[in-house]
């Protein structure tokens, strides 16, 4: 039997250890999850669809950053606080210009998006910014930004009179390929939009000084005094709008752009190809007769050359005197001309060197005529030549514009003379000839029925002379006929054979012939003297003188 | 025959607890199966009030913290042992809800404040009710064992639904917390010695 083994036994024993482990542990677990929280942020929205406490993420690049841990109404009733929590390590990403918006499905023009958040739930994206971090409280897109804000790009901004069927999100075109959107469309004054435009690297290179933007939406359909021409862009562009740019015709790629440069952006295509130079003079023309069929836009030429084309007709540039004061007031019409295309030289002095060289010109008989440039679509156009038949004109300044000369057009006199004839024809008196022709006409009429009943009555004649002739006693006349004939041949045969009887016959003819005679003397004889049948004839003859007895 | 009750340690003979053969009391190892032998549980009183301390302290990140996360479509829907509890009954499920309120909650608690109550009544030497005393003290440490349901359920949702980006459940810190406050009163049942109830006149231990 073994002796019990008395120990001392230590005041604490070792089991205490287990409670304060649990205590460091809890505590270390509770103080880490404490650093490691992260800042809190507030994100206001318009509204926290899809947003929910607890469990609503917050993602960079697909990659969890922080969760939403409250959602509550703002004191205004109109926007929501978001109340989130992103992770330490993600702090950095909250920049001055981070951006915010809700990541759930959408769909727009450009497609469907957001499709995956149909399963996964809506979960916020933070796209960091490029500014210094630091912020903490942020104002939520209602859309996804339209350009990333890292992407490298051009942005620059287009001024313009009307923004037809142009939308935040509409491509812009180079030459057909899509190199950019619109980012923005914002009113600037009551009569100006200003779009702002993102176009990506590489093609921002594409964009120089001479640059012009141009609405590519639906169809350009140009009607002009020379043609009618129809331009589309893209097919997409056609239908739902954008933006496209190009270098004109005869200009040269300028210098690069920067951030920030502004455009002015033309309404079609054309549009660009009109305006090229940069400098340009202005002179007012003013005409007697009417000016319909003249577009503004409308080419006006030297003998076929375009030289400039036509910026307004309006009142405006009439001082309200001469409108009152004339008898017949003119029209004005503004035309602009380019040095460049006539001097080929596109700077300030040439504009001076224009209107010189035109002064020249104008007292050698250089005039503005409108002339019709298509018989079918009825436009006119402005051509500028001499017309050395005609009086010179002189260059005149009337408010700003020094104004050119104009004359009628040939086309003009031939329409005057075919209106003056016209009116001759109008005043023929074609209204008696016609009541003349009419009575004519009805006598005629009254003629052709009595004829008509002619006919008719010789129609029936014919019919019983027909019957006559078809009945049977007509029938045997001819063979009668025949008979008589014959025996009528076979007598005479008879009679000319007989010398005698011919004679005698002969004979007896004269005989009578001298009777006949007698008796017309006698009738004469008792026509002159009535009383000689009684008294008989004196036979005295009437003597006259000189004749013989 | 109340009053014949009487303790081995009266009788100055010593239980050998692993195979009960009753020893003299000087005894230091035991004669049949040579282990040593000990009048009652070392320090039993001391580790008792350890080990609920712990369970205690690990009790609350256990509550707070989800003991499971569901992330269905990789959108995670974290679960604390009470919001589990009461989401389940929200969606119908009654008995699983009852089952999981009563081992994960009702349960541990009872047992933490059974244990604590016992040996607050050793403190300050309680006489009475010692049968009432032993037999609770024996259902605490029988039913102790049922607390880890909980910690079964989670690890099998965890092993079975694995379905990639559709379904995939994850442990949370509160498992490992829950799991150890399971632990901590079972291991303090086991160090509570029920004799200590009947000791009425000794020192103390």
């Amino acid at each position: 039997m073994n002796n019990p083994i008395i120990k001392r036994r230590t005041r604490l024993s070792s089991v205490w250890l287990i409670p304060l482990v649990a205590i460091f542990v809890s505590l270390w677990f509770v103080v880490q999850h404490y650093m490691q929280r992260g800042t809190e942020i507030e994100i206001r929205f318009a509204s926290a669809e899809g947003i929910e406490a607890g469990r609503t993420l917050i993602k960079t690049l697909n990659v969890d950053v922080g969760v939403v841990t409250q959602v509550e109404i703002n004191s205004d009733l109109e926007t929501v606080s978001v109340v989130a929590r992103i992770k330490a390590q993600a702090e950095d990403l909250l920049r001055q210009d981070s951006q915010f918006w809700v990541v759930k499905p959408r769909v727009g023009s450009k497609g469907v998006s957001g499709l995956s958040t149909l399963f996964s739930g809506a979960y916020i994206e933070l796209e960091p910014g490029n500014d210094y971090p630091g912020k903490t409280s942020f104002i939520g897109l209602e859309n996804p930004p339209l350009t990333p804000a890292n992407k490298k790009g051009l942005n620059i901004f287009l001024i313009s009179n009307s923004a037809a069927s142009l939308n935040a999100g509409d491509p812009v075109l180079f030459k057909g390929f899509e190199v950019g959107q619109i980012t923005q469309i914002e009113v600037l004054n009551p009569t100006q939009l200003k779009t702002s435009l993102f176009i990506e690297s590489p093609y921002d290179k594409m964009v120089t000084s001479n640059t012009r933007f141009y609405n590519a939406s639906g169809v350009s359909l140009q009607i002009n005094a020379q043609s009618v021409a129809m331009h589309t862009d893209a097919m997409e562009t056609t239908l739902t709008g954008g933006i496209a740019f190009d270098l004109p015709k005869s200009s040269s790629p300028g210098r690069q752009v920067v951030d920030g440069t502004e455009f002015k952006l033309y309404p079609d295509r054309n549009a660009i190809d009109t305006h090229p130079f940069q400098f340009s003079v202005d002179y007012l023309l003013l005409f007697d007769r009417s000016v319909r069929g003249l577009n503004i836009g409308e080419v006006v030429e030297y003998r076929g050359i375009k030289v400039g084309s036509v910026v307004d007709i309006a009142f405006q540039y009439l001082s309200e005197s001469q409108f009152e004061k004339a008898d017949n007031p003119k029209v004005p019409v503004l035309i602009r001309l380019d040095p460049g295309r006539i001097l080929a030289e596109d700077s300030p002095k040439s504009s001076e060197k224009l209107t010189a060289l035109l002064r020249q010109h104008v007292s050698r008989g250089l005039k503005a005529a409108l002339k019709t440039g298509s018989l079918v679509t009825g436009q006119s156009f402005i051509q500028l030549d001499f017309y050395p038949d005609l009086p010179v004109g002189e260059m005149k300044k009337v408010g700003r514009y020094n104004t050119l000369p104009t004359t009628a057009d040939d086309l003009d006199s031939l329409i005057s003379g075919m209106t003056a004839f016209t009116h001759k024809l109008n005043q023929l008196p074609l209204d008696e000839s016609v009541e003349q022709i009419n009575a004519t006409l009805l006598s005629v009429n009254q003629t052709l029925l009595s004829l008509e009943q002619s006919i008719k009555s010789i129609d029936a004649l014919a019919d019983s002379a027909n019957q006559f002739v078809s009945s049977d006693a007509v029938m045997q006349l001819p063979e009668q006929l025949n008979a008589l004939l014959q025996t009528t041949q076979s007598s005479l045969n008879q009679i000319a054979s007989e010398d005698g009887l011919s004679n005698e016959l002969n004979n007896t003819l004269l005989k009578l012939k001298a009777t006949l005679n007698s008796v017309q003397r006698a009738a004469e004889k008792v026509e002159q003297q009535p009383n000689s049948v009684i008294f008989g004839s004196d036979n005295k003859i009437d003597t006259i003188p000189g004749s013989k007895p | 025959m109340s009053s014949e009750i009487k303790t081995a340690k009266a009788a100055n003979l010593i239980l050998c607890l692993c195979c009960h053969h009753l020893n003299p009391i000087d005894a230091s190892r035991c004669q049949t199966c040579n282990e040593p032998i000990y009048i009652r549980r070392r320090r039993s009183y001391e580790r008792t009030l350890a080990w609920l301390l712990t369970a205690v302290i690990l009790y609350i990140p256990a509550s707070i913290y989800p003991v499971m996360t569901t992330v269905a479509f990789t959108r995670g829907q974290p679960s604390t042992i009470v919001g589990g509890v009461i989401e389940l009954w929200q969606q119908g499920s009654y008995l699983i809800s009852l089952v999981i309120f009563f081992a994960s909650v009702v349960i541990p608690i009872a047992k933490i404040l059974v244990l604590a109550w016992l040996c607050f009544s050793l403190k300050i030497k309680l006489k009475t009710h010692q049968r009432e005393r032993t037999i609770i003290y024996k259902y605490t440490e029988l039913i102790g064992r049922w607390s880890m349901i909980d910690i079964f359920v989670v690890a099998i949702l965890m092993a079975l639904l694995q379905l990639g980006g559709v379904l995939i459940v994850e442990p949370g810190v509160a498992a490992l917390a829950f799991a150890g406050v399971v632990i901590a009163t079972m291991l303090a049942a086991e160090a509570f010695d029920p004799r200590l109830i009947w000791d009425l006149e000794d020192e103390d231990t």
